[in-house]
């Protein structure tokens, strides 16, 4: 047995056999890769689904969306941590489809200038969609009415930058109000980019828009009575307006000149030189606007008070101050704010426009939800 | 011999394409689609010179789907995607023909510059193409300005191998007559 051996061991293997070994071996391990090959096509598809359905969210987000598209969206946001999800599931398919390319011997720096591309895409895409509103929104707004004569009523509106629509009409039950200016005309292009005629402010993601309306006191007054008031726009598509209207009812009022400066973003400083003596016991706002705009001090002769120090006796000739703040920010306001006593009311018109930031468009979408 | 011909109609049809991507014809609307039309046959053009196989083609297809899409849906995050996308696609396909074009310098005995050349040109893109990733969340003017930035270093790597591929077919053409009269 071990003479066998050891003639087993004398044989020369030919080196074209071991050659053919090798050939052998290298053949089994593709036919064994062959088997997995399902795989790369399974990550495709799955990329090319979560990609897909990524741009078909932003799609239903858009603007240009039809009317019908849009009684199936109803008013539903959709959370950003889908879009993240969304975003996360992508960038870890495409990590994992890179690794398995640079593993095969695909050129490296390529495939990992591509995968960084679309990682930079992907979750720049889930940031912007994050920031896009489902549908406009009104911004809060609070106007005071005259007696007499038309009225102007402006209210301004937030919508996505690509949003195309804009508002056609004011809706509270059966009262239509058509829009003051003319509107059909909206597709302004500026440098390749949809500028609207009637945009008011421009943010990064957002147009502040103005929306202006004029009406006697009768519409006034039938759009007072109504619970819900609704802008239309032009897709017919109807959002609510969060609007409060009081109508000016102060006649008696106390002789005075007035100063009014806004002070920073959510307060304001009004100053008054009364031309007669006159007793004032309470901070004035219409009522509808009591809990949101405070008197936080105001000031005679330099000295602080707050409103526990009413009533306050005030002379001919002397200035005060009223430092008051609106509480909840932002909201568009165009009031009468001052004191009332028994003498009177000493009170001026507050016109307060928000200066809008992202933060701020976020907290009227806030508001609204 | 006729290889050597075969190598200056490649270069050719390489230097139209080029030329032609050089046309700012955007700002005719569905103007575009043409001028893509025309830079992807070029190109193609100029392959059909070559034997070498590139998934140039694979890419060309990608592109004018991507570059139709576009044109039809006009959503502004495909918009950003789209622009990135069809950038980077040229990018690729500008790779796959600087392969070839080293390989003809080596061929030639050209000591040119392509390998430089080709380097610069794709990390100039490659940097508008990561800037334009951002487009989206950028506010307008910056929009505008990264758009209008990036187009014109877009054009100014591709006069440059514009001019590069010119002067390497020249090269090319001057062996096929030293060729011919020997």
């Amino acid at each position: 047995m071990s003479d066998l051996k050891k003639q087993m061991d004398h044989i020369d293997i030919p080196k074209s056999l071991h050659k053919r070994s090798l050939q052998g071996i290298e053949q089994a391990s593709k036919e064994q890769q062959k088997s997995q090959r399902w795989l790369p096509k399974i990550i495709t598809i799955a990329v090319t689904l979560a990609a897909g359905g990524f741009i078909a969210l932003s799609i239903e987000q858009g603007g240009t969306i039809n009317h019908q598209a849009s009684t199936f969206l109803i008013q539903e946001h959709i959370s950003p941590y889908i879009y993240w999800g969304i975003a996360i599931l992508c960038i870890s398919i495409i990590l994992f489809v890179a690794r398995r390319k640079i593993c095969s011997g695909s050129d490296k720096v390529k495939t990992l200038g591509v995968a960084a591309v679309l990682i930079l895409l992907l979750g720049n895409s889930a940031l912007f969609l994050q920031h896009q509103l489902v549908n406009p929104l009104v911004i809060p707004t609070s106007i005071e009415i005259n007696k007499d004569g038309q009225n102007g009523i402006e209210i301004r509106y937030i919508t996505n930058r690509n949003d195309h629509r804009y508002v056609k009409s004011l809706q509270a039950d059966d009262v239509i109000l058509p829009i003051a200016y003319f509107t059909s005309e909206q597709e302004n292009l500026i440098n390749g980019f949809y500028y609207p005629y009637d945009a008011y402010q421009v943010l990064r993601y957002q147009y502040i828009r103005d929306a202006y309306f004029q009406a006697d006191l009768s519409v006034i007054e039938k759009i007072l009575a109504s619970k819900d008031v609704y802008l239309i726009l032009s897709d017919e598509v109807k959002i609510k307006a969060p609007l409060s209207i009081n109508i000016n009812q102060n006649d008696n009022q106390v002789p005075h000149q007035s100063f009014s400066a806004s002070r920073g973003q959510d307060g304001h400083m009004i100053s008054f030189i009364l031309e007669q003596d006159a007793v004032f016991d309470a901070f004035y706002v219409p009522s509808l606007l009591e809990n949101q705009v405070i008197l936080i001090e105001f000031i005679v002769n330099n000295q602080q008070f707050t409103s526990k120090d009413f009533p306050i006796s005030l002379k001919k000739g002397q200035r005060i101050e009223l430092i008051i703040q609106y509480k909840d920010s932002p909201f568009d306001m165009n009031a009468s704010v001052g004191l009332s006593g028994p003498d009177g009311y000493l009170i001026t018109k507050v016109f307060s426009k928000v200066y809008f930031n992202e933060s701020m468009v976020k907290k009227v979408r806030e508001m609204n939800e | 011999m006729n290889e050597t011909k075969d190598h200056v109609k490649l270069l050719q049809w390489f230097a139209i394409a080029l030329f032609l991507q050089l046309l700012y014809l955007n700002v005719f609307k569905y103007v575009n689609i043409l001028q893509d039309i025309l830079v992807y046959g070029a190109y193609i053009k100029s392959l059909s010179y070559s034997r070498q196989v590139t998934p140039v083609k694979k890419y060309i297809v990608i592109a004018i789907v991507l570059a139709l899409v576009s044109n039809i849906f006009s959503q502004q995050l495909l918009f950003y995607w789209s622009t990135v996308f069809i950038a980077g696609i040229d990018l690729l396909i500008i790779m796959e023909f600087g392969k070839i074009l080293v390989s003809l310098e080596q061929r030639y005995n050209a000591h040119g510059p392509t390998a430089r050349v080709i380097k610069k040109y794709v990390i100039i893109v490659f940097a508008v193409i990561v800037s334009w990733t951002m487009l989206s969340n950028l506010p307008r003017d910056w929009q505008i300005g990264l758009l209008m930035l990036g187009a014109f270093l877009l054009f100014a790597v591709n006069i440059r191998l514009f001019f590069h591929v010119l002067s390497l077919r020249k090269h090319v053409k001057k062996r096929s007559f030293v060729v011919t009269y020997l």
